[in-house]
């Protein structure tokens, strides 16, 4: 076991959840993602992004709109589908479950029995 | 003093060092690589691409005056290269195997070496070659050229390769890094088999050619010559011993054709001159190079076909003009000198198109093999 590994598998399994509830919140443009994450501490290659915004797309999860920029060729902006909510709608829920459980179990302080 | 020259990336001119956009070609080529198993992969490395120009245009827009190496770099940096990605993927790997371990199954770590594997990321039937090549750490290419000779050769050849298909376990093994063997589009007659061994032996293209053709060369002279000294004892001698030569090198040569890949790439084409490549460490996509027998054997029997083809067209126009010429010249030279000597330069004549039309019956078997090989793979 290293660190490194557990780390890196707790964060994969979460990415597309951070994702999706940036996308949520109103259409967004890769590197505005990558951006976002990054103050909020989560740091993510935008290289890595892409396909996982496709694999989304195709998934049907997400769709994207061509948007005019003041500075050259259009750019790709992304938001969620009735599917895509849905499905974010679950992995939240799972969140919310997860961080509770894991939460009660790191923040115990002894091993008393439960029902005391 | 540097070279400056504008590309267009994604729709916008963007005027950049030679040396960057090399790098930037590179850097997109090892993506391509990298995604090619994708689904959506034009799609992903689209959105790459504009990014990139969106980036990069901005740096003009600041004032600089082209793309620089180092900008190139920065870009690179913040999209993350393909090994990154991969140290991702590979422990999530490695994370699976001590899952495993911890379950108490068999674990070994995916790198260790020692233990023979059939390598399933690298294979045409079923890896067999590839993970012997992993074992003794030679070009997988090489090995499935030594597998196929003792295919062919060995009584049990066919029947030992099932068996170690079916004894050896398959695993994803990492991709040979050093000097490999591939066929050379740049530099090819045929199929670019002896340009891509001039290029892997360091050697010039046209004595691997010659050394492909002498025995057929040979064949042809000593049967034509035995037609005027030997003809009292036709095939004594030369034919018994270069005959079976023909067959071998065209098959030798056919073999070649259908076991190395061809190298498109620039990284591959450094691969194949044996010149350090620092992205070697992308996994060489088996969907890219190697394909199905199915879809292997369907691209080699258009790459034939248009090979013949093209070699069909380029032996007429040289029977029509240099021959021609060639035939006015010697029929010329010809009519005064006596009788022996026209007989002699007329057996010449005879060998250059016994020569052409080897060339292209040589193409039209290559052709009838990727027919019926297109065919059992169809069943």
């Amino acid at each position: 076991m290293n660190i490194e590994n557990t780390q890196s598998q707790m964060r994969k399994g979460i990415l597309e959840f951070c994702i999706l509830s940036i996308i949520r919140r109103g259409e967004a443009y890769p590197s505005d993602i990558v951006e976002e994450m990054k103050t909020a501490g989560l740091h993510i290659l935008e290289g890595t992004l892409y396909p996982l915004l496709t694999r989304l797309k195709n998934a049907e999860m997400l769709t994207y709109r061509w948007v005019e920029s003041n500075s050259g060729p259009p750019r790709k902006y992304f938001s969620l589908t009735p599917k895509g909510e849905a499905f974010y709608k679950e992995l939240e829920q799972t969140w919310q479950e997860l961080a509770n459980g894991v939460n009660a179990l790191a923040n115990k302080t002894s091993n008393e029995p439960l029902n005391q | 003093m540097k070279k400056i020259i504008n590309i267009n990336l994604s729709g916008r001119v963007i005027p950049i060092e030679d040396s960057a956009y090399e790098k930037l070609q590179a850097y997109i080529e090892s993506l391509r690589r990298y995604f090619s198993n994708e689904e959506g992969r034009d799609e992903i490395i689209n959105d790459i691409e504009s990014r990139i120009a969106e980036l990069m245009s901005e740096k003009i827009r600041k004032g600089a005056d082209s793309v620089t190496e180092a900008d190139v770099d920065e870009i690179i940096t913040s999209m993350g290269r393909p090994e990154d990605f991969e140290a991702a993927e590979r422990e999530t790997i490695a994370a699976a195997a001590q899952q495993k371990a911890s379950a108490g199954e068999e674990t070994y770590t995916a790198k260790k070496r020692g233990r023979l594997y059939r390598d399933s990321s690298d294979k045409i039937l079923g890896g067999v070659a590839s993970g012997l090549a992993n074992y003794l750490d030679i070009d997988p290419a090489v090995m499935r050229i030594l597998m196929l000779l003792f295919v062919f050769t060995a009584e049990f050849g066919i029947l030992l390769y099932i068996v170690l298909w079916i004894v050896v376990p398959a695993k994803d093994l990492d991709n040979y890094t050093g000097k490999r063997l591939f066929r050379n589009p740049d530099n090819k007659v045929i199929g670019g088999v002896a340009g891509g061994l001039a290029a892997y032996f360091k050697m010039q293209a046209w004595i691997i050619r010659l050394i492909f053709v002498s025995p057929l060369l040979l064949n042809i002279m000593f049967g034509t010559f035995n037609g005027i000294f030997f003809s009292w004892h036709r095939d004594i001698f030369p034919n018994i011993v270069i005959a079976p030569f023909t067959g071998t090198f065209m098959l030798a040569y056919i073999i070649l054709w259908m076991v190395l890949p061809e190298a498109r790439s620039p990284f591959e084409k450094m691969e194949m001159r044996g010149e350090k490549v620092d992205v070697n460490r992308i996994r060489q996509n088996v969907q890219e190079g190697m394909g199905d027998v199915k879809t292997r054997m369907q691209s080699w029997g258009n790459e034939v076909k248009t090979s013949a083809e093209d070699l069909g067209t380029r032996a007429k126009e040289f029977a029509n003009t240099r021959g021609k010429a060639w035939a006015s010249e010697v029929a010329q030279t010809a009519r005064p000198a006596a009788r022996g000597l026209g007989h002699i330069i007329g057996v010449i004549f005879k060998a250059f198109f016994i020569f052409v039309a080897g060339c292209i019956a040589l193409a039209l078997f290559a052709a009838l093999m990727a027919l019926i090989f297109g065919f059992f793979m169809d069943i």
